[in-house]
């Protein structure tokens, strides 16, 4: 059978990481299995006069190859029209025939609706294709509208971390759910799980080659608690007998250099634990690969796409329930329970490293998801 | 003994250590040598200034939150103050009441008479002595308040340091009604049946303030069955303070009290059953000396500063930072009436000889006459 066709509908080309995962799902399709993919962009994110979707990415300007912006019909008005007509009326009518010949043009064998567009789209698909609906970790402001439009849905992409709530409706009409991993360029991710990385990484790390090593890392010297994470070395120590090494990345400032030396002192640490500076987002995958578990002892939420890098180097993170992440990577202790945190790193050092590294690539790598999700859309075609 | 005329320094008038300290010493020499003449400067005001000026006069240098560069003062505002302190009278010896103080020196007149600074303080709070500001070069004896302050102070100031140790002290605390320590309790959300741990302290990471919410965190309920209350008083003008109650919050814990500061502690310590002192590093914690007056049992980290070496043999506690050691202590401490007794009487014998005002205050005296003695007989050297 041949590969099915999909026309993805987004509403614009920004920088919220659930559309720059879109983003490299519609360029695995066509480039990992050479589907024929449409995007359609309801608006313009930015607006400079071009035909090709455009947003900033880590202050590059980035495109969106093929993509087409259904609202570039507004500014085609003319003006004197546009005030006899009224210009948004006009645009909305417009837009709609616009939108309405496009997808028949495109006539796909599936539609992918990002969340929250049902409503604006779902009138438009005459040809009934493989419905597929898109749910983000960020609920739309029409959410709940949303609901009742999708109940059609054949097929549910959840992002990881999606409140149960907003499954329910699915969960009871059975609808399968396809779990999507925030994808990133993975670059030069997979090398990292390579374990002859790690001790390269290690020397430019002042890190000991042969011994236990781990990380952790936050800038707020309070929220991300790296004194909890001090004293958790001291319980790996105390309570399992582990003479494992300490790094954190976080904040150089003099004051706090000298508060977290302080208690490493005090914990009897002497030179097991070591200080290096924090980039701001997550680990820096060069980093990643030194350790052999992650402890994070936050008192707050953590951004699950922060984690990627260690979990694709096959780590453990062990963090509190503050967290709040729900990963097959991630297990946590009670809120502040130290012992309890060191006990669940002492299991996670036990557990085969190169194995989880590989379980943990068939998530994150976006090829291997689209092919999941053809194969699902291909089922529902027979 | 001569009557002497000397000048007690402290960095503040707030109720922190040293200001309490040098509160118990100027009652004393009051009381003791009323012939002494006796003031007062403090670098900065606080809540304790009328205490201070019921017994001697008190000159306070900087207005209230005045920012200030040690290192670097403002040379129109430092002329001000200078003036400020130009009409303070002539003394035999000049007592810094911890390096803190030593603040103060930029803005007294420099006379020859002799320096002695009593350092009550650990680790990076003895920063004074490296900072520059004339320390080393004006102290002509140093005083530790303590055996791991006199360590901390030959690492700054090298092993031929001449240094000798003169302990801290409390004035001996008396005990209160039942009916009082009840009120207190009551305050505290501790009802009659409940157990009460206290803590102690400005909110700051040093003082263990955040460790102990941890401590909460495991001594919600003890075996048999009873609550436990704890309250922590003290600290709400530190940053952290409100963090860790905001903390408690988001953890929803009902049965710790962020309390905030009282004017005198003592009717609090002896509420309490226990006395937690959390503390990663506290030189020689006057409030736990207070509480061990009361017999209030003090549980405390072992290796955090002058805990152990105040109460000798007579010290609970658990190895730093082992926070669930420390719970179980509190916990077998409150295990009945008969415990807590044996632990609180074992406790205050330990102190109450030794490091009451009484006792200790006459050695500290003792030092500045000594001083003021060396300081003469050198000038009839010179003279020579």
């Amino acid at each position: 059978m041949a590969t099915p066709s999909l026309l993805v509908v987004t509403n614009s080309y920004d920088e919220r990481a659930s559309t720059k995962a879109l983003r490299l799902v519609t360029d695995s399709l066509r480039a990992e299995h050479g589907a024929d993919v449409t995007v359609l962009l309801l608006r313009r994110h930015v607006s400079e006069p071009v035909r090709t979707a455009t947003a900033t990415f880590l202050g590059r300007p980035a495109t969106w190859p093929g993509a087409r912006v259904v609202d570039d019909l507004r500014r085609w008005i003319p003006a004197a029209v546009a005030e006899r007509l009224g210009a948004g009326g006009l645009a909305h009518r417009l837009r709609g025939l616009r939108l309405r010949w496009w997808i028949r043009r495109a006539a796909p064998d599936a539609v992918l609706l990002d969340d929250g567009l049902g409503h604006r789209v779902i009138e438009h698909l005459r040809r009934k294709p493989v419905l597929i609906v898109r749910l983000n970790e960020e609920e739309p402001p029409l959410g709940s509208l949303e609901s009742e439009v999708t109940e059609v849905a054949d097929l549910v992409v959840a992002a990881v971390g999606i409140e149960p709530r907003r499954l329910a409706g699915h969960r009871a009409r059975a609808t399968p759910v396809l779990y999507e991993h925030r994808f990133r360029e993975l670059g030069t991710m997979p090398s990292l799980a390579r374990t002859d990385t790690r001790e390269s990484t290690r020397t430019r790390l002042g890190l000991p080659l042969d011994a236990v090593v781990v990380s952790g890392w936050g800038g707020d010297g309070w929220l991300d608690g790296p004194d909890l994470f001090v004293r958790t070395l001291w319980a790996l120590h105390d309570r399992h007998g582990l003479e494992a090494h300490g790094i954190w990345f976080g904040s150089q400032q003099p004051e706090e250099v000298r508060r977290l030396t302080d208690e490493a002192q005090r914990c009897g640490l002497g030179d097991r634990y070591h200080l290096a500076p924090y980039e701001g987002i997550g680990l820096a995958p060069g980093d990643a690969t030194c350790a052999d578990v992650v402890v994070l002892p936050t008192r707050d939420a953590l951004l699950r796409e922060h984690l990627l890098a260690p979990i694709v180097c096959g780590l453990t993170i062990v963090t509190f329930d503050a967290a709040d992440l729900d990963d097959p990577a991630v297990v946590s202790a009670a809120d502040l329970d130290i012992d309890e945190l060191a006990s669940l790193a002492a299991s996670a050092l036990k557990e085969d490293r190169v194995e989880r590294s590989r379980a943990a690539l068939a998530d994150v790598d976006v090829d291997r998801w689209t092919g999941r999700l053809l194969s699902a859309v291909t089922q529902f075609r027979r | 003994m001569t009557d002497l005329r000397w000048r007690i320094v402290v960095h503040a008038l707030d109720r922190t250590g040293p200001p309490m300290l040098a509160a118990s010493l100027l009652r004393w020499a009051r009381r003791e040598h009323p012939g002494d003449t006796v003031d007062v400067v403090a670098f900065r005001g606080g809540e304790l200034i009328d205490e201070f000026v019921r017994w001697a006069p008190t000159t306070v240098v900087l207005d209230p939150s005045e920012e200030w560069d040690a290192r670097a003062p403002k040379a129109s505002r430092l002329r001000v103050v200078q003036e400020r302190c130009a009409v303070l009278p002539a003394v035999d010896v000049t007592l810094l009441v911890s390096v803190a103080a030593s603040q103060a020196l930029a803005v007294l007149p420099v006379t020859p008479a002799p320096v002695v600074t009593w350092a009550v303080e650990q680790g990076d709070d003895l920063h004074w002595i490296d900072d520059r500001i004339g320390l080393r070069e004006r102290t002509t004896r140093w005083l530790a308040g303590s055996a791991g302050t006199l360590d901390a102070l030959r690492s700054r100031l090298g092993d031929n340091a001449e240094i000798v140790v003169c302990r801290e002290f409390v004035d001996r605390a008396e005990r209160r009604s039942a009916d009082e320590r009840a009120r207190c309790r009551l305050a505290l959300g501790a009802g009659p049946d409940d157990l009460l741990v206290v803590g102690a302290g400005i909110g700051t990471a040093r003082k263990g303030v955040d460790l102990f919410l941890e401590l909460a965190l495991r001594t919600q309920r003890h075996p048999d069955g009873r609550h436990v209350r704890l309250a922590w008083l003290g600290g709400e003008r530190d940053d952290l303070y409100w963090r860790v109650r905001a903390e408690t919050e988001r953890l929803g814990l009902q049965h710790v009290r962020w309390f905030g500061n009282v004017s005198d502690v003592t009717p609090w310590l002896d509420a309490a059953d226990v006395f937690a002192q959390t503390a990663r590093l506290d030189a020689f914690p006057l409030v736990c000396l207070t509480a061990a007056m009361l017999g209030t049992p003090i549980v405390a980290f072992r290796g955090t500063g002058g805990v152990e070496e105040m109460l000798g043999d007579a010290f609970v506690g658990a190895p730093y930072p082992d926070v669930s050691g420390l719970a179980e202590l509190v916990l077998s401490v409150l295990d009945g009436p008969a415990e807590r007794q044996r632990v609180g009487a074992a406790q205050r014998e330990a102190v109450s000889d030794r490091f009451s005002t009484a006792a200790a205050a006459p050695a500290i005296r003792g030092e500045l006459a000594s001083v003021v003695v060396d300081a003469s007989g050198a000038v009839e050297g010179a003279r020579r």
